[in-house]
């Protein structure tokens, strides 16, 4: 099913289809919150649980032919992120009750863990800096592992058009991730 | 299919940088029970009869001025002043309160919009023309026209930013009236940022004036202009203007040209959208990765409170456009 497909649906109040969206959607938007938040896991929950509330009680104004879903989530929860910083300063600030990941090592860690931290951070900020629609593709090619047909189908393009977004996004990717590497962890 | 063989290293760089385990089962599930719920209580209800009478009852004003014209002429001028129920999901403009009843028109002005010094002569060489920059004009921009009466309400009023911590200045001189860029400028951090005013009530906006820095020409990139009904823009969101044609800001591609700063700002037209929130987003600048707000008014009436006498505004408001 598409993603305005499933829209639809849920507009006339189909909680399968409203699952189904959610099963998709879930991962992006957790990452998303989990980088925004430095691991933070209770606030990257809280920013979760508020996006997709928040998109549920728009739905019924929603028109999926206007645009991506995927980016239209991805909006509601770059307020909801801001939300949290708001409440709880900024993202240095806030608590790391549950890190995800280790903090930045020491350069007594050795050269392995500086260069790993550093990657983290680097490859964090080029994917903040990619547009959502890239953002999303490369997450779904490489992470969630769907073919270049299911990214299609859930941009609403051709499959052509998706690979030419991917080729872009891994362009983009390279460019912006040799330019950030040197600087992170600092 | 355009793949390389660096396409390994790349998923690999991903997974070890951007991959996060997946959030506990319980928390999706309890979530997931949740949105049920929302979704059951925002399922759309039919328009029965006692939904019609509920209407008619919040209105009850204009239902009695009805009664009373129709008895006293003998006519029935229902056309005037029926009740309209709104689209369900959708906030609509609501019309301006008057002191009587009958709909008076609305007298229309040139809006008038002071400009500050201009700071600098000439054009930058380095920006380069392209199909989404606007060609440099020095001819007066055409008048929006606006109902008598509107004003800045903008003025004084408080504003937050995306950044917290902003690296020159304070966020409420993007509403102090000063334009001048040397007299106070807000100054935030590199890539996306915004701003954002709270009117403190809502308003009728017909036009919104953007100066950010001004000092020197440059370019601002992904400018985007929205409203809201509520601080999370979350609520009636609605674009005014975004010229952010690539999407590189994620809010949508947008059809309004870039421009180069100088001291006349932007003006745009807003055709009395009704909002207490404005957010105005930029992504950087052709001189550097940062952003600047010197000033930003917004142009309009304030809206009365719910249950005031209302009449139908009596005017074709133009569509939005930018200058």
């Amino acid at each position: 099913m598409t993603d305005a497909e499933l829209i639809h649906a849920i507009q006339a109040g189909d909680e399968t289809a409203l699952d189904a969206l959610y099963q998709r959607y879930l991962p992006s938007v957790w990452r998303y919150a989990c980088s925004q938040l430095a691991g933070n896991v209770p606030a990257a929950e809280d920013v979760t649980s508020e996006t997709f509330l928040a998109a549920v009680r728009q739905i019924g104004a929603l028109s999926p032919e206007g645009g991506s879903v995927g980016g239209w989530l991805l909006g509601i929860a770059r307020h909801k992120v801001a939300d949290v910083r708001r409440r709880r300063g900024r993202e240095r600030t806030v608590a790391m009750e549950t890190p995800l990941d280790p903090p930045c090592p020491s350069a007594e860690d050795g050269p392995a863990a500086l260069e790993s931290a550093e990657t983290r951070a680097s490859v964090r900020r080029v994917m903040d800096s990619l547009a959502d629609d890239e953002r999303l593709a490369l997450e779904w090619k490489y992470l969630d592992d769907l073919s270049v047909r299911e990214i299609a189908v859930r941009l609403r393009r051709t499959e052509k058009a998706v690979e030419a977004v991917l080729y872009r996004a891994r362009n983009a990717f390279r460019v912006a991730f040799d330019r950030a590497r040197p600087t992170a962890c600092e | 299919m355009i793949a390389n063989d660096r396409d390994e290293p790349l998923g690999h760089l991903l997974k070890a940088g951007y991959d996060a385990p997946p959030p506990a089962a319980r928390f999706t599930e309890d979530l997931l029970e949740r949105m049920r719920g929302e979704l059951g209580a925002a399922k759309p209800q039919p328009r029965d009869f006692s939904r019609i009478v509920l209407t008619l009852s919040r209105h009850w004003r204009l239902v009695a001025a009805a009664v009373v014209l129709a008895a006293g002429a003998g006519l029935v001028l229902l056309s005037q002043n029926s009740v309209v129920l709104p689209p369900d999901g959708a906030a609509p403009n609501r019309p301006i309160a008057e002191s009587t009843p009958e709909a008076k028109p609305v007298r229309m002005v040139p809006l008038e919009v002071k400009l500050p010094r201009a700071e600098f002569v000439g054009t930058d060489p380095n920006i380069k023309q392209s199909p989404h920059l606007e060609k440099p004009s020095d001819k007066p921009r055409p008048p929006i026209m606006v109902p008598e009466g509107t004003k800045n309400v903008a003025l004084g009023k408080p504003v937050s930013a995306s950044d917290n911590e902003p690296v020159v200045g304070e966020a409420e001189l993007v509403t102090d009236g000063n334009k001048a860029t040397q007299e106070g400028h807000l100054e935030l951090g590199p890539g996306r940022q915004w701003v954002q005013i709270d009117l403190k009530e809502p308003c009728a906006i017909y036009a919104i004036a953007i100066w950010h820095y001004h000092g020197l020409p440059c370019v601002y990139h992904d400018v985007v202009v929205q409203v809201a009904d509520d601080p999370d823009f979350i609520e009636n969101v609605r674009t005014v203007y975004n010229n952010d044609y690539d999407n590189s800001a994620g809010l949508g591609i947008g059809k309004d040209l870039e421009y180069i700063e100088d001291y006349r700002g932007r003006l745009i037209a807003a055709g009395g959208i009704q909002a207490r929130y404005v957010r105005l987003y930029s992504s950087g600048n052709t001189a550097n990765d940062r952003n600047h707000y010197v000033e930003v008014e917004v142009y309009g009436k304030t809206l009365p409170a719910e249950g005031a006498k209302e009449v139908p505004l009596k005017v074709e408001l133009p569509k939005a456009t930018a200058r």
